[in-house]
């Protein structure tokens, strides 16, 4: 597995009256390709806001003030040549499968598709270039790959919805009401690809199909509050993968769903992962969600990834305090009625009162002398487990 | 839709009746009458009580005085004796000359309707001229200082708004900010005295005529000098009649679309790779259009309202002033004619506000909307 996104020491900073505050400082993760990874963390955490970061989507008074995030992604141009070349050997087997009618259809959306291709190779090339243009700039870093955080306006906004795209929580307000749906998705292909309003729409109704929405051509005329919570939050994923991106950023998809469409809608994801070898940066404070589908969890506290390890890992042995008391914390289905919840006594530390060193150590029940004097550096455990403790 | 706007025209004759039956009403609520204004102004103060049948003939004739029905009578004096105890035609008690008078209204109210069924709003009591000849000459000066008005504050306060909500808390901001709210809260009649005394011709700058439509023999002049003539007239007025709804609108167009700019999908919009200024024009504005859209219908009737004083003040012939004088002359027909138009008018600019609600907001569905 090739590493796809490394992110180091990311540290966001809001310019407030009484002076800079920090809200996200110290976070580090890396994605791999055909990964899901889960970002864990309370509210107010700082998940968010790491996730925008990326796309440089962080709107003043919030500034990004250090860290990397180096983004190692394929080329729109590579990635456009192996798309028309896989689509022309799924091609073949799915055609003698379907009856006749269906057929036509098919062969008909091949047409567009490869058409389209054509089209996206010849125009697409702005992408291309804009990237290249960024690449020359000297923004590859030593260790290789691009820094996102570098980039300026021009040179992000291309790889915006393309190479890195982003679902967010409430679909509702997420898309635009005054818009149809399918013209909200066609608008990706219009802004990258430069394809006309017909071919882009055509386009936004295979997306709609692809993410199993039923009746796709029907539901791409319908305006968002016509479908239902999960109808639109696989729109928003239709939308993000429209011109499949490396990496989905997936800013708590499921929070405002309910249980059964979670599931649905996790399954989706799942699947696309595997289909289309993309990677997922997966927000959640929902633990049950991260066990359920992400390979590497990060977990956050007060701004700061505190521990990384596998999935299965961290759930089984979680080293940081903070991971333990987050677990213990969960209910059991076997425990009794009557026993209460286990809590972490006290209470996050709230923006601009961080206090020094290790940010948990006010509430830590293995606190050491020297945990409030400065913060511990990054740790690795081995089996892909890392954290910012002093007790290891 | 179709349905929708078949509802509201079929409820439409019953509200525009309801607002000419409380109107006539509170006309006739109103002390004096029409009468009584042209005797006190021909024969000064002793008028009354030297020509009290002359006065009772000249109501009967302007058809204010209406023998009421046999019955009716009977009903009053019935009534006025269970109430008080006693039948004394002489000094009628307050009952009877209470239900006295609300029969002479209805009755009147009810010639009223009938004219208006043949779309006849009478004549003048003033000076006896039909009074749809009146309004015919009235109205388009009205419409067109209102549309003037409508056109300038649409076209200048939301892109003044809009630039603010962009450049939230600048210099412009907030120097727009304190002077909107200045100019809100001063009152018109004010401003447009002001007007006239520093640019109108007197002894400051003589910019603009000080009151009127048309220059003395502005008729003989080529059509474009003419219209020229005509704009120029039209400015102090303008001015006079925007500058509330201009501060009004502009401050809220500036909350409308800085609320837009902050919503979800506008992150979305940019997220997806649209460049800032696409994000904000096609997804935010879009979205800001929705309000800004709908008060236009109820902006209309507050603009009509004001150039009542505007026209007064600048002494246009418009419907404003006609208003004005039909008030004080206590001249009946015209009055209600001038109420049912405004009412018409302004029951046609909400439905159309509805209607294009409908139209910029996917979401508004008019068929299952309640009325």
């Amino acid at each position: 597995m090739s590493l796809i996104l490394r992110v180091q020491d990311l540290k966001i900073e809001f310019n407030l009256e009484q002076g800079k505050v920090a809200a996200v400082d110290g976070v580090s993760f890396d994605l791999h390709q055909g990964q899901i990874l889960g970002l864990v963390g309370e509210s107010g955490c700082g998940k968010s806001l790491s996730a925008l970061a990326l796309l440089k989507l962080i709107d003043p008074p919030g500034e990004i003030t250090g860290g990397k995030a180096l983004y190692y992604g394929t080329c729109p141009q590579e990635k456009n040549q192996n798309q028309s070349q896989e689509s022309k050997t799924q091609a073949s087997p799915s055609e003698n499968k379907v009856e006749e009618k269906n057929q036509e259809e098919e062969t008909q959306e091949e047409e567009i598709k490869t058409e389209n291709q054509k089209t996206s190779s010849k125009k697409g090339s702005e992408d291309t270039t804009d990237l290249t243009a960024a690449l020359r700039q000297s923004q590859v870093q030593p260790e290789g790959g691009v820094d996102l955080l570098k980039l300026n306006e021009e040179e992000i906004r291309p790889l915006r919805g393309s190479r890195l795209s982003m679902i967010f929580q409430e679909p509702m307000s997420a898309l635009n009401p005054v818009y149809r749906v399918g013209d909200q998705i066609a608008e990706v292909f219009q802004v990258h690809q430069k394809l006309n309003k017909k071919e882009a729409w055509q386009k936004a109704v295979y997306l709609l199909e692809k993410v199993k929405l039923p009746e796709a051509k029907r539901r791409a005329q319908q305006y968002p509050h016509e479908l239902s919570g999960g109808m639109r939050q696989r729109v928003m994923i239709a939308m993000a993968l429209s011109l499949e991106p490396d990496i989905l950023i997936a800013d708590e998809p499921t929070t405002a769903l309910d249980v059964t469409i979670q599931a649905q809608i996790l399954k989706l994801l799942q699947d696309l992962v595997q289909d289309m070898h993309m990677s997922i940066l997966l927000i959640t404070h929902d633990l049950g969600v991260v066990r359920q589908v992400a390979d590497q969890v990060a977990v956050l506290y007060a701004g700061d990834v505190i521990e990384t390890a596998p999935t299965q890992r961290l759930f089984n042995r979680p080293k940081h305090p903070y991971t333990k008391g987050l677990l213990k914390s969960l209910p059991e289905l076997f425990s009794p009625i009557q026993s209460k919840l286990n809590t972490i006594p006290g209470q996050v530390p709230s923006l601009g009162n961080w206090p020094t060193g290790c940010r948990f150590a006010t509430r830590c029940p293995d606190k050491l002398a020297g945990c409030q004097k400065q913060l511990p550096a990054l740790k690795y455990l081995g089996q892909g487990q890392s954290l910012k403790c002093l007790n290891y | 839709m179709g349905t929708y706007i078949l509802k509201r025209l079929m409820i439409f004759p019953v509200t525009l009746f309801g607002i000419t039956l409380i109107t006539f009403f509170v006309m006739k609520l109103a002390p004096g009458n029409p009468v009584a204004t042209k005797m006190q102004a021909a024969q000064g103060l002793q008028s009354e009580a030297l020509s009290g049948e002359v006065y009772e003939q000249t109501l009967k004739l302007y058809g204010l005085k209406v023998d009421l029905p046999k019955s009716y009578e009977n009903f009053i004096a019935w009534s006025t004796k269970i109430i008080h105890g006693r039948d004394s035609k002489e000094s009628p008690p307050f009952t009877r000359k209470a239900l006295y008078e609300i029969g002479q209204a209805t009755f009147q109210y009810i010639t009223w309707l009938k004219g208006l069924a043949q779309l006849n709003f009478g004549s003048s009591l003033k000076d006896f001229r039909p009074v749809w000849d009146k309004i015919k000459e009235a109205l388009p000066i009205t419409l067109i200082l209102n549309l003037i008005s409508l056109f300038i504050v649409y076209f200048v306060s939301i892109p003044m708004g809009a630039y603010s909500a962009l450049k939230r808390g600048g210099l412009w901001d907030q120097t727009t900010m304190i002077l909107m709210f200045f100019l809100y809260s001063l009152p018109s009649f004010w401003i447009a005295t002001l007007l006239l005394v520093y640019f109108a011709e007197g002894d400051f700058l003589g910019w603009f005529p000080l009151g009127g439509l048309t220059s003395d023999g502005a008729e003989v002049l080529p059509w474009f000098q003419q219209l020229g003539d005509f704009l120029w007239h039209l400015v102090l007025p303008v001015i006079a009649m925007v500058y509330g709804s201009f501060a009004f609108l502009s401050r809220f167009s500036r909350s409308v679309v800085l609320e837009s700019l902050h919503e979800d999908f506008v992150r979305t919009a940019r997220a997806k790779g649209l460049n800032k200024s696409a994000a904000l024009w096609k997804h935010a504005f879009r979205h800001s259009l929705i309000p800004l859209i709908t008060i236009m219908g109820t902006l209309l009737p507050a603009l009509l309202g004001g150039s009542v004083i505007i026209e007064q003040i600048f002494n246009i012939p418009g419907m404003g002033r006609l208003a004005f004088e039909s008030v004080l002359a206590r001249d009946y027909p015209t009055i209600m004619a001038i109420a049912t138009l405004s009412a018409f008018l302004t029951l046609v600019s909400l439905l159309l506000s509805d209607l294009s609600y409908a139209w910029v907001d996917p979401r508004v569905k008019l068929e299952q909307k309640s009325l």
